[in-house]
């Protein structure tokens, strides 16, 4: 008997030790994890770079104001063009990494939409020293052949994770040197580059974006450059500076500056001063304009309608 | 000649006394009566009784040897398993019927009625079923064959001889002057109305009907003549039996007899010589007890074997492994038994062998008549030690379903599948935030757990095992944004519970696990564990809850 129960003990051991071999052999499997959740947290998130335009009147009036047009357009444009960097990034955000190495994530390398023969990968580093930690990130793109050595970097950014809201990020899209070796990147043909500085860990939140088109732009139908910069307050104040260069008056200098300079509160009143400050246009064009939370013209500079004193003060 | 517990040396001469008085002239030949054999095993006895192993095997067994040897043609005799009352005395009435029918040929009858099972309160229990013992009694009694042989072992079944007539006693008082053809009634019983009537892993039965198939198949043949009459079965099946259990927990077992039979002395129960076929055991063959194991690890025949005497065992055609038991050895081998030859052991083909080699080591177990399946659903609660991983697999609550098959592999045995699943709101704190989530959680497992049961422990019965699961986990976050996370592994474990059987097939099974559990997506590996209690409520399919 007492044989027979120890065969039983050592058999009831043999099923346990394949059990643990086979756990250990097997391993997990899944993309079950903490860490990813802090990586795919550091990217930007719509919230970062989304432009709220100031509030318009539920009921639109006959004659909007155009100061009023003009700063909802250039939201509108310029959360698109952030609309389709998020999509990039939401790519990658979809899902996990396929490796994993100590403080580095790596996704791909994988084929390149629209790039036959290309590969994309994104990797991501952390800081875990570093206070606040901070992450870096690149988008690289791959030639044909070209090896881990060749790839060339599309986006790159940064991530400090402040706490609060969010946190404090730079992104850079570079896509001239992936273009020039070939590579075809839809909507990016004329970009050089664009860079996004995002601060939401605390109020006010803010937004630079700077775009420079290639030199060979047409400028007068494109900006050679543009720089946009953006600030919000919780209670739905606003503001934004948005300067380009661009030909809008004719002359020997060729491209002007255009600074268009909007203050908005949440009521949705606000005002616009536009002006032209370099080039054959500079002094000949300034003018100010303010709304009513109505959406209509409170006052007009170029028209003399209304008054100043209907304007909201600069913030 | 009445006789009143002597020792089991004195019953045993007395039983080779009797044979040898008895003769060939003295002992109904097999051929003259047309037999009939009803042969009922149900290992089930109802509420308030705890299930037998063996009784199914134990019928099987006597319908074997009463339709080889016995000259029970196999289109006479009934093997009832598992039957209730029901089918149990509509079998009986067709026997009756057909008895009815070779008596206007002009033909003596004989029926022999074997029952494995349980019996209590004065109740044959055949599953929920009762039969009453009197009642049967009286039915056996009206039954219309000239000879009616009940056996009967089960705990109690005492009870059935004790009225009237009855002995607690070594062997039959036989008229042998009486030359006039058998009529009447003779009933064994395996125990004495008090006392318990015991299985055996080792050689897989009840020790009555082990002995008394033993016996059947020549090891009671005390006359040599190599026919095995009814009273030299149940000497030798009294002897054997009272020699088992002397030193049991349970207290020796004492089979009885009810003789009621008048004519021309002893039937002949089995004839071992007619068929040629089987096992001698030469007369020079050493004396002692032979254990002859089949295929299946039961023991087919005990022979007790005595100096000089040859014994011929009418095995069936097979494999069979021999052992004979010295003070400081064994002594194995191997034999075969080709079909309708006859196979002398030679001494020369055993060797020696240590008690650790012992092939007596009980049988294997016939899944299709014993093992069984349960079916449970319930809930329970798992929790993933906290440290290290704090924040990654929250605890939460469970529902399953458990489908065990029992007594499989072995005897208390208990083979399971389970399924189960759950789930949680729980979040999860990153860098930039806290994320809310919903957990869900999926197991799919096979586990091995051994059960006792104890007689001393009542309803309860605990168990051990180890488990091997498939765990499949996910959690979906509340924000869209982040995409859904999944985990799948396998986890080793070990089991402990109990269960509390409330009726024959309910029972509510307490459960306890703890698991290993590795984690290596995030870098290293991680070796955590986790625990689980549970409380199911169990229905069981089977013979054996």
């Amino acid at each position: 008997m007492k044989t027979k129960q120890r065969h039983i003990i050592e058999r009831l051991a043999r099923v346990i030790q394949l059990g643990a071999l086979a756990g250990a052999a097997l391993g997990g499997c899944g993309n079950y994890s903490n860490e990813d959740l802090d990586y795919l947290s550091a990217l930007p998130q719509t919230d970062d770079l989304s432009v709220d335009a100031p509030r318009m009147s539920a009921v639109r009036p006959a004659l909007e104001d155009d100061a009023l047009q003009t700063t909802t357009d250039v939201t509108t444009k310029l959360n698109a063009m952030a609309d389709d960097l998020l999509k990039l990034v939401d790519q990658i955000r979809a899902g996990y990494p396929t490796s994993r190495q100590g403080d580095l994530r790596i996704w791909g390398p994988g084929p390149a939409d629209n790039n036959p023969g290309w590969q994309i990968e994104f990797t991501m580093t952390k800081d875990a020293a570093a206070i606040p930690v901070t992450f870096q990130y690149d988008l690289l793109m791959i030639p044909p052949g070209a090896g881990a050595a060749g790839a060339l970097t599309v986006l790159t950014g940064t991530f400090q994770a402040t706490g609060g809201a969010h946190g404090v990020g730079h992104l850079a899209l570079t896509p001239a040197p992936a273009r020039d070796a070939g590579a075809v990147l839809p909507g990016l043909e004329k970009l050089m580059s664009l860079t996004i500085d995002y601060d939401s860990q605390d109020w006010p939140r803010t937004l630079t974006i700077r775009a420079t088109n290639v030199s060979t732009v047409d400028t007068t139908t494109d900006a050679l450059d543009a720089t946009y910069t953006y600030q919000r307050a919780q209670n739905g104040d606003g503001a934004m500076s948005f300067t380009f260069l661009k030909d809008v008056v004719n002359g020997p200098l060729g491209v002007d500056t255009l600074e268009i300079t909007s203050h908005w509160q949440g009521t949705g009143a606000g005002r616009a001063d536009i002006a032209v400050t370099g080039g054959d246009g500079a002094g000949l064009i300034s003018w100010t304009d303010c709304w009513t939370p109505d959406s209509t013209t409170a006052y007009n500079s170029r028209t003399g309608a209304g008054d100043t004193s209907a304007c909201i003060p600069l913030l | 000649m009445s006789l009143s517990r002597p020792s089991v040396s004195r019953v045993a001469a007395l039983a080779a006394t009797l044979a040898i008085a008895l003769g060939a002239s003295g002992a109904a030949r097999a051929d003259e009566l047309h037999r009939f054999a009803l042969l009922a095993g149900n290992d089930r006895g109802g509420s308030g009784t705890r299930p037998l192993a063996y009784a199914k095997e134990d019928a099987r067994k006597v319908w074997d040897v009463l339709t080889r040897l016995g000259n029970v043609r196999p289109e006479d005799a009934t093997l009832l398993l598992d039957g209730d009352v029901d089918h149990f005395l509509a079998a009986l009435g067709q026997a009756e019927q057909r008895a009815r029918a070779a008596a206007a040929r002009g033909e003596k009858t004989a029926l022999i009625v074997y029952y494995s099972g349980h019996a209590r309160d004065g109740a044959l229990r055949l599953g929920d079923s009762a039969l009453p013992l009197a009642a049967l009694k009286a039915r056996l009694t009206q039954a219309p064959f000239d000879v009616r042989i009940g056996i009967f072992d089960a705990c109690q079944s005492g009870a059935m001889t004790r009225t009237k007539g009855a002995r607690k006693a070594p062997a039959f008082e036989i008229d042998t002057a009486n030359q006039q053809a058998s009529r009447g009634m003779v009933l064994l019983t395996s125990s004495a109305s008090d006392e318990d009537s015991q299985e055996s892993d080792l050689i897989g039965g009840s020790y009555f009907s082990h002995h008394l198939a033993s016996g059947l198949l020549g090891g009671a043949d005390k006359s040599g003549d190599g026919r095995v009459t009814l009273s030299e079965a149940y000497a030798y099946a009294y002897d054997r039996t009272v020699a088992d259990t002397a030193d049991s927990a349970a207290g020796a077992q004492h089979p009885t007899f009810s003789y009621d039979l008048a004519g021309n002395g002893d039937l002949v129960l089995t004839d071992v010589v007619a068929r040629r076929e089987g096992l001698l055991l030469p007369a020079q063959a050493p004396p002692g007890a032979y254990f002859l194991v089949d295929g299946k690890g039961f023991v087919a025949a005990e022979i007790l074997k005595t100096p000089g005497v040859a014994r011929q065992i009418a095995l069936a055609p097979g494999r069979y492994r021999v052992k004979r038991r010295l003070p400081d050895r064994l002594r194995i081998g191997q034999v075969d038994v080709p079909r309708g030859e006859l196979v002398a052991l030679s001494e020369a083909t055993l060797r020696d062998a240590p008690f650790s080699d012992d092939p007596v080591k009980g049988p294997e177990r016939d899944p299709v008549s014993l093992s069984h399946w349960s079916m449970a659903a319930g809930g329970g609660y798992q929790s993933i030690f906290a440290s290290p991983s704090a924040g990654l697999f929250p605890a939460t609550g469970l529902a399953g379903l458990e489908f065990t098959l029992r007594d499989f592999f072995r005897r208390g045995w208990a083979w399971g599948f389970d399924l189960a699943g759950g789930g949680t709101r729980s979040s999860v704190t990153v860098l930039t935030g806290t994320l809310p989530y919903r957990f869900s959680e999926l197991s799919l497992a096979t586990s091995l757990q051994a059960e006792w049961r104890r007689r001393a422990l009542g309803p309860v019965v605990p168990f051990v095992g180890a488990r091997l699961a498939l765990l499949l986990m996910s959690r979906k976050f509340d924000d869209g944004t982040v995409p859904d996370q999944s985990f799948a592994t396998l986890s080793p474990g070990v089991i402990a519970g109990a269960r509390l059987e409330v009726s024959q097939s309910w029972g509510v099974v307490l459960r306890g696990r703890l698991h290993y559990l590795l984690y290596n997506v995030d870098q290293a590996n991680q070796s955590l564990g986790y625990w689980e209690a549970a409380t199911f409520v169990q229905y069981d399919f089977g013979g054996q809850p």
